[in-house]
């Protein structure tokens, strides 16, 4: 079905200006596709310091993963709902004929070096140039959990450096 | 340091009480969960980061190491708290 509606969709006037369908619907996928992974990124870097672990091992121990174990479960659950939706995008991308795994791979890079740019722009003074020009595409942008950071990146790496 | 120290064969960062703290287990951890672009964007940061440790230093490096060689202006932008709290954490380094 949803090859069929693929198959059927043309290159439509509007007065003067052609519209490509297709485009708009992976501007769409990639608009839906960014919001997604951002809201996931920001929400589970989010360090409290109260974290357990989810196999119950002592990370203390020689040989464990130290201090960054106790946050075990909390990457194991980002992995799980990244590797959900990564999935979902292949899956589909035969059927749309669109390419999912390069719109995933471009996505998540924007939304990592969106997220750089902003605490480079707060360590450096260095000119804010993210490539988020584009009017269709999403700004990943969030509240500030806390006064130190911008981002989920700057979070993550206060907690390794502390 | 007073924080930790790192052991070239392990490739790990330890605290002072022996517990890893950070290195190539946790990298990998993360490589593994989050992939290579995060890994990159991580990688980015930090070298912002010490960009910006650096300048900091440099910045002060006359006033403070070089017996005083600053202008009045600086000198009184100098003695700000910040600053002040950042060369005395410097001092307590051992080079």
């Amino acid at each position: 079905m949803f090859t069929e509606g693929m198959l059927v969709l043309d290159k439509v006037l509007m007065g003067v200006t052609e519209i490509e369908p297709k485009e708009i619907l992976i501007d769409g996928l990639r608009k839906e596709l960014c919001k997604k992974m951002a809201t996931m990124l920001h929400n589970e870097f989010i360090f409290s310091g109260k974290e357990q672990t989810s196999s119950g091992i002592d990370h203390s121990k020689q040989g464990a993963m130290g201090e960054f174990g106790v946050y075990e479960a909390k990457f194991l659950k980002l992995k799980a709902n990244f590797v959900g939706l990564k999935r979902s995008i292949e899956y589909i991308q035969d059927f749309l004929n669109v390419q999912g795994e390069k719109i995933w791979r471009e996505e998540l890079s924007r939304i990592i070096d969106y997220a750089v740019e902003r605490e480079a722009t707060k360590l450096v003074n260095k000119k804010f140039n993210a490539n988020f020009d584009d009017e269709n595409s999403y700004r990943p942008e969030f509240d500030p959990v806390d006064a130190q950071d911008l981002t989920f990146m700057g979070r993550l790496l206060r907690n390794i450096l502390s | 340091m007073d924080r930790g120290f790192y052991l070239d064969h392990m490739s790990t960062w330890y605290s002072q009480d022996g517990k890893q703290v950070f290195g190539l287990r946790y990298i990998n951890f993360l490589h593994e969960h989050l992939g290579t672009i995060f890994l990159q964007g991580l990688d980015k940061l930090i070298v912002y980061n010490i960009v910006a440790s650096l300048r900091r230093l440099f910045s002060n490096y006359g006033h403070f190491y070089n017996n005083g060689m600053a202008t009045f202006e600086s000198k009184k932008k100098i003695e700000k708290k910040d600053v002040m709290q950042f060369v005395n954490d410097i001092r307590k380094l051992d080079f």
